[in-house]
């Protein structure tokens, strides 16, 4: 990953109104990047995908596409390619008449545009159908036709909004691998908004959460979900996270309504919330080797599958535990047994409240 | 079980029974005064009946040939396809602008100003008919503005011209072709537009390769509830237009009340029928059923 | 770009001149003193008194009304009818039928009034009120089917089933379910016939009898006979009025029915 950024955004501000919809946002894009915009409905990820793309002029801020200043230039004649929410295939053109317009507006040579169709056919796996009608496809089909048609101009930087919201289950999982393996192909920069999170965790790079407009967090899958900075970004990536409320009273150290509780070391102070991942937290009748214990009543248990979900009660305060690898059934604890739970000192962070 | 009874069961049960009851009484009234008029004007143009008023069963051409060889009536039909053309043409280029204005680029008010362009169109057909006269007349209002406004010499004299017929239908026919453009531009999926310019076409690429074709069907639902009637308009040649602005309304009323030539104003309407419904069957041909849709 | 915008701003502005300046005009130059058309001398009723004073107009005006109401009420019947039965049944023959509702629309009313005259005469029919009912309900019934069966396109028919099972016949469910239900589209085409026929000029002109006249029919005698003038500025702004009304009406009626 090199430093060459290839979408740079500068104190971008969107009013609709009275609504901020985009509130000073700054975000720095890395060439052949998979960049993420995640966020709950409303957040601003569409919005400022649009201003990216031309489609919105934002009311403060810069935009930068390689370095070159874009904010006043239109939609069309920036190098950017966009696959749309709902498709947006053109319904009085076939497959291939879509694929081929940009390149038309781009006045390309009539053969070079069947190369260059046949190619992105290919690496989209669509050959053979280039003169059905678009409406004659399956959703899946539609949507590789979407992402050729935005591909094959060769844009510098590639929007996607939300393009897989409407598909299946078994066929979204299929496409995000798909679309990881195509942008790696292509070496292209693919800037990618979703409200899913296992969308953007799979493919991205990069995340930037929002939130009311405001980025919360810009950092690797990896880091978001062990290291979030807020509470929110804790709560919205992952399946649950266990927070607990408290005062920090020293470096590592946060006194809480269930006593002391030992975390990683941060430079955080004041009022905190310590953070832990359920399956970091161990479960048992008695466990050893653990920095921070608690005792507490089993609520509920729900077999997932992998994993067994158990919800314990300490004191008032709900911790959801995931125990993996629970083939042995006798080691499985039952409603209201009293156990203990715990976890080592680094397993948990401080973050602010 | 009373009579009545059994015959309500027989009712109940019998699908076609409930269809005929249903359909019996209208379509007996459109048999007897909608159907049965062409009929007998059929029979008309056929020669079938005679001054007595008795149907005689000895068809002849004779009426059909005396109106398909009169060069006049050529002539008049012609200059029907002529103005009723003009007329949709000149609807389409000032009716499409402004549908598309008020669709594309008025977020706030469209529906508002799409009520306001309609509320001249309340007003009946004949009264804006009236209103344009009274505009074009020599002495009228715009001519007194544009004189004083030394504008023109002497006021304009449109009356009883091609001209004046043509502008009083594009005045009174405007809002059937607005109207339907409207709605295929409202239907229209805004996002193609911005798929369009990702994909490098300017505004005005977009709007040629994209919007326009789309707008299809409104501009051909457009053309028909426009050209259809135009043809056969009566109306306005005659309050604004004089004998050399005859249209074929004008001359099959001429055959039926003035020289009361029944038999020729019967093969000359037989004619314009068949004419129109050719138009309509190619127009549902190729649009299908879609085209019907209002 | 912002120049085709402005470009289409103003023409928008100017097609809407273009469409009420003559109405406008006319409803001004009615209130003027002199007789001119083209010069306004000084604010006066006289013509419009002229008009109101005229028993012609009220008679012509009363005979439109109820020639309309008499015109809507059995077209809605048929029409009902016709839209129920292509609705709810499925049975041979069914597009034929489409076609056969749709030609009144699209045949020239001057053929369909003049053939209609013709067979009145063959058939030694004298002309007057029952007659021109006759012929505006002869267009008005395709036009109620059309916008009944648009309306009725999203009706529930399990409602009736629901009545059936709760002990109603046919009858009863027909009056207290099917046709409360059906009230907007009811309505929305009783609206239009009423329009049509209030509005309607040729089939009128060519099927009444002697003496009867309908309000569009005193509006053509005089402008076909004298051409523009200051009473008949009135006469057609009196009847514009009127037009007006009743289009608000509807306007008001339908927007409430939308809720």
């Amino acid at each position: 990953m090199s430093d060459v950024f290839s979408v740079e955004l500068e104190n971008i501000v969107k009013r609709f109104g009275n609504v901020v919809a985009v509130d000073h946002v700054n975000l720095k894009i890395r060439e052949n990047e998979f960049f993420s915009l995640l966020g709950p409905s409303g957040c601003g990820k569409t919005t400022t995908l649009r201003i990216i793309a031309g489609l919105e002029e934002p009311d403060e801020g810069v935009v930068r596409i390689y370095g070159e200043d874009v904010t006043d230039v239109p939609t069309h004649k920036r190098n950017i390619g966009m696959v749309f929410q709902h498709l947006a295939l053109f319904p009085h053109m076939n497959v291939f008449e879509n694929i081929a317009f940009g390149l038309k507006m781009r006045k390309v040579q009539k053969e070079e545009i069947k190369k260059r169709v046949k190619e992105i056919l290919e690496i989209v796996k669509l050959e053979g159908l280039e003169y059905r009608r678009v409406n004659q496809l399956s959703g899946g089909q539609q949507q590789r036709v979407a992402l050729a048609r935005a591909l094959v101009i060769e844009p510098e930087v590639l929007l996607l909004d939300e393009p897989l919201g409407a598909l299946d289950l078994k066929i979204r999982q299929h496409m995000m691998v798909e679309l990881k393996n195509i942008q790696r192909k292509v070496k292209t920069t693919f800037i990618y908004v979703t409200h899913d999170q296992t969308e953007a965790m799979t493919m991205s790079d990069r995340i930037a959460i929002m939130k009311d407009g405001k980025i919360q967090q810009v950092g690797t899958p990896l880091e978001i979900y062990y290291r979030p900075s807020n509470t929110f970004v804790a709560s919205f990536i992952g399946e649950a996270v266990n927070l607990i409320e408290g005062e920090v009273v020293e470096n590592g150290l946060v006194d809480t309504s269930l006593g002391t509780i030992h975390c990683a070391g941060s430079l955080t102070k004041g009022r905190v919330a310590v953070m832990v991942r359920p399956e970091m937290v161990e479960i048992g009748d008695k466990l050893y080797n653990v920095d921070n214990l608690f005792r507490g009543t089993v609520q509920s248990i729900i077999f997932k599958g992998s994993y067994i979900e158990y919800r314990v009660d300490v004191e008032g305060n709900t911790f959801v535990i995931h125990k993996h690898g629970s083939a042995e059934l006798g080691r499985l604890h039952h409603l209201g047994d009293i156990v203990e739970i715990g976890w080592k000192k680094n397993s948990s962070i401080i973050i602010p409240i | 079980m009373g009579f009545s009874d059994t015959l309500l069961k027989h009712i109940r049960r019998n699908v076609t029974v409930k269809v005929s009851l249903l359909l019996i009484p209208p379509l007996l009234f459109l048999a007897i005064w909608f159907y049965a008029p062409f009929f007998i004007v059929g029979l008309y143009s056929f020669d079938m009946i005679n001054i007595q008023r008795e149907i005689v069963f000895k068809p002849s051409l004779i009426h059909y040939l005396r109106v398909l060889s009169w060069t006049g009536a050529m002539k008049i039909f012609l200059r029907s396809l002529y103005f009723a053309g003009v007329t949709v043409i000149l609807c389409l280029l000032i009716g499409y602008p402004v549908a598309y204005y008020i669709s594309f680029k008025m977020k706030k008010y469209k529906d508002l100003f799409i009520v306001l362009f309609i509320i001249p169109f309340w007003v009946s057909f004949l009264l804006r008919t009236y209103a344009m006269m009274s505009i074009l007349d020599e002495r009228s209002f715009l001519n007194v503005l544009l004189t004083s406004l030394k504008l023109i010499d002497s006021p304009i004299r449109i009356m009883y011209t091609d001209t004046a017929v043509i502008l009083v239908m594009v005045y009174d026919y405007l809002v059937m072709m607005v109207l339907p453009l409207y709605a295929n531009l409202e239907k229209l999926d805004k996002t193609l537009l911005e798929a369009a310019y990702t994909l490098g076409a300017s505004p005005v690429k977009t709007f040629l390769k994209i919007t326009l074709p789309l707008s299809m069907p409104g501009i051909m639902a457009g053309f028909l509830l426009v050209f259809i009637p135009a043809v056969g308009e009566f109306v306005i040649p005659e309050l604004v237009g004089g004998p050399n602005n005859y249209m074929v309304g004008n001359l099959i009323y001429e055959f039926f009340m003035g020289a009361r030539h029944w038999w020729i104003g019967s093969a000359l309407s037989m004619l314009f029928i068949v004419f129109i419904l050719s138009l309509v069957i190619t127009y549902v041909r190729k649009m299908g059923e879609r085209g019907l849709a209002f | 770009m912002k120049g085709t915008n402005l470009f289409l701003k103003i023409f928008t502005i100017l097609v809407f001149l273009f469409l009420y300046s003559p109405i406008i005009v006319m409803v001004v130059f009615s209130f003027n003193e002199s007789k001119s058309i083209g010069v306004f001398t000084n604010f006066s009723l006289r013509w419009y008194e002229k008009v109101i004073n005229n028993p012609e107009v009220w008679k012509a005006l009363f005979n439109s009304f109820w020639v309309g109401a008499v015109v809507t009420i059995v077209s809605l019947i048929l029409g009902l009818m016709m839209a129920m039965a292509v609705t709810r049944y499925n049975f041979s023959g069914k597009s034929i039928l489409e076609s056969l509702i749709l030609i009144p629309v699209i045949i020239p009313e001057i053929a369909e009034a003049l053939s209609l005259l013709i067979m009145y005469i063959f058939l030694n029919i004298p002309l007057g009120p029952v007659t021109v009912i006759i012929g505006h309900v002869a267009f008005c019934i395709s036009y109620v089917t059309i916008v009944m069966r648009a309306r009725m396109a999203g009706y529930d028919r399990s409602i009736e089933e629901a009545a059936r099972t709760l002990g109603a016949n046919e009858f009863q469910t027909f009056f207290k379910i099917t046709l409360p239900t059906l009230y907007p589209a009811i309505l929305a085409a009783g609206l239009l016939a009423f329009t049509l026929s209030f509005d309607d000029l040729i089939k009128t002109l060519f099927t009444t009898g002697p003496g009867f006249k309908t309000l569009p029919l005193v509006v053509w005698s005089s402008a076909a006979r004298g051409g523009v003038s200051p009473e008949l500025n009135s006469l057609s702004s009196f009847a514009l009025s009127i037009s007006f009304l009743f289009a608000v009406f509807r306007l008001r009626v339908e927007r409430r029915l939308e809720r």
